[in-house]
């Protein structure tokens, strides 16, 4: 089946997941889930696996996407070490990073959303 | 008195004394003065003596006028007097300047009694502590600036939208300011020490004064966050931090803490994640739903592609062509049908009556059943129009309660009804004959 524009609002909804998901382990709401740093489980990573690069792999969109997506993860992780040591205000303020890396992810999802579609 | 032994110039020795001295006579004319009297003084000892020491060495009136009540008081009592701290500005020769000399005085006169015990004079001794004084002085300045500074920290401490406390280096606490006793609704006193753990949660109370005590013990920064019981019996999350001061030596010399209450951002992020996660499940579902609707869409278009039938969806009044299958297309091969309604892709079906029927089709939403119609086709190809017999069915679809179209579900019955015709052609030709 081709790839349609649910397939990227699903990438989307999953990426506001991630920080939400990640945020409230910074804000002590919930303890880490173990697939959430996960570069085969991440609910994200998944999606990029699956649905994009058997098709789209060598695309340099997605190739920046798996890179950024790598950072957004190992940058998470760090995060809650760091809160988990009592650096809880730093580790918060580092969320920073993580929405910089997002906002870079999702604007090379919405231009290769544009490409794809108009291909496709 | 007895005879010196030896002579003495009484005079010089009296001028040349290590210190300030006046000597008057007890209406308070200048007797005479030390060289340092002199020097302090500013003014030559011949402009002195001789003068009232008011006309000599004018000064204000009230400072000349305490001058005046020790005087009386030495003239009266015949006892030594302490003025309080006097001030006396000193004329500056105009060779020095002109002007005054801003000085502050510790003056004490003393009496000296004649053998009679009656007073002959009156020796002024005063001291000079212009520069003690003004030292005091820029000390008192230096305290109240202090004592300002520190009553504008204070302030800014309680101002601030903040807890704040401090510890003994152990981490016992020392002081809080009032936000932290107006949040617990304790007192100051209840609260130094350790008593201010009573307001942790319970569930909490050991792990957080462990914790901490363990923290202040290695000396570094810390960050704590727990639910702290406040005024009202509600436990609200805080987050704290514990800042070492340090004394010069570099030991600790007591802990600086502060807290914000971040209960409403962890309900906010707590919320924010239900939400997430709630949209996340429901996109979730819609996805796989929209990929199965997809699917079956999918096995739908090729059942109807390949069913031995003639199927096509008309949509909307004007009955334009959205759908037709393989067999429906041959019916009508070389013609563009489908995104065409039907008057402009078969002009030819008006004067059959076919379009009053999907007309009346739409209208009443009764479904038309054909059995055996015959439709004339023109294929324009030269073979002239084909006869053909359909059996079909036009019926009404909805789409959200609404109508949407007309379903054609048609049978070529063309070969059995000219088979049956055959028949009977030669029934009734064997009845003829």
């Amino acid at each position: 089946m081709d790839i349609s524009a649910l397939d990227f609002q699903q990438a989307s909804i999953k990426q506001v997941l991630f920080k939400s998901q990640l945020r409230s382990v910074l804000y002590g709401v919930r303890e880490a889930d173990p697939t959430l740093f996960s570069p085969e489980l991440n609910p994200l990573s998944q999606w990029l696996n699956t649905v994009i690069k058997p098709h789209y792999g060598a695309h340099p969109e997605v190739r920046e996407m798996e890179r950024l997506l790598q950072q957004m993860l190992g940058t998470g992780q760090s995060l809650v070490a760091q809160y988990q040591r009592g650096r809880i205000e730093e580790a918060r303020s580092g969320m920073e990073q993580i929405n910089t890396y997002s906002d870079r992810f999702t604007e090379l999802l919405k231009q290769f959303e544009r490409n794809s579609l108009q291909v496709g | 008195m007895p005879a010196p032994a030896f002579p003495v110039d009484f005079q010089a020795l009296f001028q040349h004394l290590p210190d300030s001295f006046l000597l008057l006579a007890p209406d308070g004319t200048i007797v005479s003065n030390s060289d340092q009297h002199v020097a302090v003084s500013l003014l030559p000892r011949e402009q002195a003596v001789g003068r009232n020491i008011f006309e000599a060495y004018p000064s204000a009136p009230e400072s000349q006028q305490a001058l005046f009540e020790s005087h009386e008081f030495v003239r009266q009592h015949k006892q030594p007097h302490t003025m309080p701290l006097t001030r006396y500005d000193l004329d500056r020769p105009t060779e020095l300047g002109g002007g005054t000399e801003e000085r502050y005085w510790q003056i004490t006169h003393y009496p000296i009694l004649d053998a009679s015990g009656e007073l002959q004079y009156i020796l002024q001794r005063p001291q000079d502590v212009t520069q003690q004084h003004l030292a005091e002085l820029r000390e008192e300045e230096m305290q109240r600036q202090l004592a300002d500074s520190q009553q504008q920290a204070r302030f800014v401490l309680e101002a601030l939208p903040v807890l704040v406390w401090t510890c003994q280096p152990d981490g016992a606490m020392l002081s809080f300011n009032q936000r932290w006793l107006t949040f617990t609704g304790r007192s100051q006193e209840e609260s130094v020490g350790w008593g201010w753990a009573n307001d942790i949660a319970p569930e909490q109370r050991n792990d957080v004064v462990q914790h901490w005590k363990a923290a202040a013990a290695a000396g570094q920064e810390f960050q704590l966050e727990f639910r702290l019981r406040r005024a009202d019996g509600q436990y609200h999350w805080v987050l704290i931090r514990c800042v070492p001061r340090r004394a010069e030596a570099g030991g600790i010399s007591q802990w600086i803490g502060g807290g914000t209450d971040i209960n409403e951002q962890k309900e906010m992020v707590q919320e924010m994640l239900v939400a997430n996660e709630q949209q996340a499940e429901m996109a979730e579902l819609a996805y796989q739903s929209q990929r199965q609707a997809l699917s079956q869409r999918e096995t739908f278009y090729n059942l109807f592609q390949q069913a031995p039938a003639l199927i096509c969806i008309l949509r909307g009044p004007e009955h334009t062509f959205e759908f037709v299958n393989p067999l429906y297309q041959e019916l009508f091969r070389g013609r563009q049908l489908v995104g065409k309604n039907v008057l402009e892709a078969l002009p030819e079906v008006i004067e059959q009556g076919f379009t009053d029927l999907l007309d009346n089709v739409y209208h009443t939403g009764e479904t038309f059943y054909g059995k055996e119609i015959l439709i004339m086709v023109d294929h324009n190809d030269g073979t002239g129009p084909q006869r053909l017999y359909l059996n079909f069915t036009y019926q009404l679809f909805t789409e959200n309660d609404q109508k949407a179209g007309i379903t054609v579900f048609a049978y070529d019955v063309t070969d059995l009804v000219e088979a049956r015709k055959a028949l009977e052609k030669l029934r009734d030709d064997a009845l003829v004959s």
